[in-house]
């Protein structure tokens, strides 16, 4: 098993939540997720060379793997309706149960941009930084993709 | 972050299976040992060493090629003459009685080095 073996393996295990989120956002169906990062991850134990920023890349693979599973429309039918929900939590309550299915619905009415961001950011645990390297943004522009993007979600959610 | 911000990061995410790092790591076709010694990387200074070495060996290799090939030459030309002395009589010695003369037509063609 070679270093860069190790240190995908060490990765997976330490953020594998925030890759297959941030795959979720894309394709919306948790299936498609783990397709996407697995495909990610095959790609990337064919590399020759370590990437300079391990995690940063790897996002940025599952990422684009996922944009690719996304506009192939594979399994579009899997698509679920809690997005990037549990969507059978034991824990639930009635009253989470649909504040989760509200949040859902009002995440997918946002643009691409926004919506992703703000799973990045509250559900993925990236932070701001780590989402403009991914993206390949400036900060600023993701600041006020999440900022905009939680009024909006704010408005919808908070209306009576 | 506010108060909305934390409702909404209270909300219970989609986890990947754990099936996953199987898939992943578990299920990986190993190389062989060919194909991981073709994809090793060495420098160019090396890969130059190498190259120069194959062919000053190469050059050494054909020179030693030819002076087998010059002895075995020599070789069957000895044998040539020790075939000629054994002949006892030349062809071409007309100083015999006609008996002993070659019958037939003789054709001679001789070829001269420079100009008489």
């Amino acid at each position: 098993m070679g270093p860069l073996e190790n240190d995908l393996e060490r990765l997976y295990d330490e953020s594998a939540q925030q890759l297959f989120v941030c795959a979720l956002a894309i394709t919306r169906c948790p299936a498609l997720a783990e397709d996407a990062v697995h495909d990610a991850f095959r790609r990337l134990l064919s590399l020759k060379q370590r990437p300079e920023d391990l995690k940063v890349y790897a996002l940025r693979s599952v990422r684009n793997a996922a944009i690719d599973i996304h506009r192939k429309g594979r399994r579009a039918a899997a698509l679920t309706p809690t997005y990037v929900f549990d969507a059978c939590d034991p824990r639930d309550q009635v009253g989470l149960m649909e504040f989760k299915n509200r949040v859902a619905a009002a995440l997918l009415k946002l643009p691409d941009d926004e919506r992703e961001t703000i799973v990045q950011h509250l559900y993925g645990g990236l932070t701001f930084r780590e989402i403009a390297e991914v993206r390949e943004n400036s900060l600023n522009t993701v600041a006020s993709w999440y900022r905009r993007g939680l009024e909006k979600l704010r408005r919808e959610l908070e209306e009576p | 972050m506010d108060d909305f911000e934390q409702r909404l990061r209270m909300l219970p995410v989609a986890r990947p299976s754990a099936g996953l790092r199987d898939r992943i790591f578990a299920s990986r076709p190993r190389q062989t040992i060919l194909v991981r010694l073709l994809s090793r990387r060495i420098a160019m200074g090396w890969a130059a060493v190498l190259v120069v070495t194959a062919g000053a060996a190469g050059f050494a290799l054909s020179r030693l090629w030819d002076a087998a090939s010059i002895h075995s030459v020599r070789q069957s030309s000895i044998e040539l003459r020790i075939v000629e002395a054994a002949s006892t009589r030349h062809d071409f010695d007309l100083t015999g009685t006609k008996a002993d003369f070659l019958t037939g037509k003789v054709s001679v063609e001789i070829e001269t080095q420079q100009e008489i």
